[in-house]
């Protein structure tokens, strides 16, 4: 159990790292969304440890990173969140394919709402706007493999 | 079957909606409430560990990158960097006494006193983190003198100002943000404009330019002062594109910053140190120019004395 936590702090604090890596011009649009990743995995296999406080907490924590306005991200990742804690059961079983077009409309609804609900216009207005949310989906089958190996060994090791 | 719905049990429901009103009462304090600034330092002073750990693998590059170079890669860039030194001093001796004139000629205009500014370099921890601002972070803070409007800029031009400033770092504006307007006018002629950031890093607009004004592709933008929040007469952007065609009022006229706003890893802030009233700190702006021969020194004393007594002649005419 304890491995379990400290598998769940290190990866998110290396999600919010890499959510605020520098990167080129071109490629801040592509940037996956690895918080969302990080989420998802852990309420869909760890349901019982990672609440909706736990993602509100690592919202503050994003904006704080960021310099956006408190309270902006962890509403967007809340409502990410909650959507997929109804849908928890059915997605441990869906095909991977599946899981990775799940992704795909939580990132896009993460995107809306950056958008639209707080009026942040983006810099660059065009399609690759959206591009975030084929870049993370593309991600999901390799972040999940590598996240429930982690925790394999991790509660091995507890045993 | 409802309940299988909400596994982790109904409290989760509950909390999401509580936590949904504490974000956005947290949102409309961040954006109204003064004191919610101070809240905000301290707990992005808390981590801000976290931000160096981003930055650290750019500059564990950097510094092998320099500890591992060929000794004439080295000994050709010291070579160029002394010829480019020895210009520079040149430039700088007629610098310093065009200073020295300069705020002689001020004081007997009686102008407002100038502000001293004191240059800390800085360098980027983030840049661009999210495609919808442009802004940076900088690892100098409070600490160093940085305070909220605090501009900065590399060797060849304006960046853009700080927006927040927490105990060891800071946030900037850079110029190109669509936020930002930049008080400039035309070194050439002095015609004065404002140039607004569009989004993308190489290009500015010139706003309230009429249409028959006189500016072409290639003049030279300075910051004019007027805001009071740059320092007068520094380089800001270069004209590249001017369409007076249109039968629009005023002339659509786009500019490049000269400033690497995408590539500069080091930026230099001009801190702003106090107001000097008189003048003998007006003529040694120690913190700027390194010190040079002497005889350059002897004149600008000599230029106080004649001006104290120019400052005489004037009142004793006044009585």
């Amino acid at each position: 159990m304890n491995g379990d936590r400290k598998l769940k702090f290190m990866s998110s604090v290396l999600a919010l790292i890499l959510m605020i890596l520098p990167l080129p011009e071109w490629a801040v649009a592509y940037r996956p969304n690895w918080i969302l990743l990080v989420i998802v995995f852990w309420i869909v296999y760890a349901a019982d440890s990672m609440g909706i406080t736990v993602v509100w907490f690592i919202g503050i924590c994003l904006d704080l990173l960021s310099g956006s306005t408190l309270g902006q991200h962890p509403v967007s990742l809340m409502i990410c969140a909650f959507i997929i804690i109804q849908l928890q059961q059915s997605f441990k079983i869906y095909p991977i394919g599946q899981q990775c077009l799940v992704i795909a409309f939580l990132v896009l609804i993460y995107l809306a709402m950056t958008r639209w609900l707080f009026g942040a216009k983006p810099v660059i207005d065009d399609w690759s706007f959206w591009m975030s949310c084929v870049t993370t989906a593309l991600l999901w089958p390799w972040a999940f493999v590598l996240l429930r190996e982690l925790r394999r060994n991790s509660l091995a090791s507890d045993l | 079957m409802k309940k299988s719905l909400f596994l982790p049990g109904q409290g989760e429901a509950t909390r999401f909606v509580a936590l949904m009103l504490i974000s956005f009462i947290l949102m409309f304090m961040d954006l109204r409430l003064p004191f919610m600034a101070t809240v905000r330092g301290y707990l992005a002073t808390a981590i801000y560990p976290l931000q160096r750990v981003v930055d650290f693998p750019g500059r564990l590059l950097s510094t092998s990158s320099s500890r591992y170079q060929s000794r004439s890669k080295l000994q050709s860039e010291n070579q160029n960097l002394y010829t480019e030194n020895q210009q520079l001093r040149r430039q700088l001796l007629k610098y310093e006494a065009l200073v020295a004139e300069n705020s002689r000629l001020l004081q007997l205009l009686q102008s407002a006193p100038q502000a001293n500014r004191e240059i800390v370099v800085g360098r980027l921890l983030g840049i661009d983190m999210t495609p919808y601002q442009q802004k940076v972070t900088i690892d100098r803070g409070s600490r160093n003198g940085i305070e909220v409007g605090t501009p900065f800029g590399d060797g060849n031009g304006m960046m853009g100002q700080i927006t927040r400033v927490y105990y060891y770092h800071s946030e900037g504006l850079l110029l190109s943000d669509p936020t930002h307007a930049t008080p400039v006018r035309v070194l050439r002629n002095g015609i004065r404009s404002v140039a607004i950031g569009t989004g993308y890093t190489d290009k500015l607009d010139l706003l309230y330019l009429p249409a028959n004004s006189d500016v072409v592709v290639g003049d030279m933008l300075v910051t004019s002062g007027l805001g009071q929040r740059f320092p007068a007469d520094y380089p800001v952007a270069k004209v590249t594109a001017v369409d007076q065609s249109g039968e629009e009022i005023f002339a659509t006229v786009n500019a490049a910053p000269l400033a690497n706003l995408d590539k500069s890893t080091e930026v230099l802030l001009f801190v702003e140190t106090e107001i000097s009233p008189d003048l003998d700190s007006e003529i040694t702006p120690v913190e700027i120019v390194p010190s040079i021969e002497t005889p350059q020194d002897t004149s600008t004393q000599t230029n106080t004395v004649e001006l104290t007594r120019t400052d005489q002649q004037y009142s004793s005419e006044d009585q």
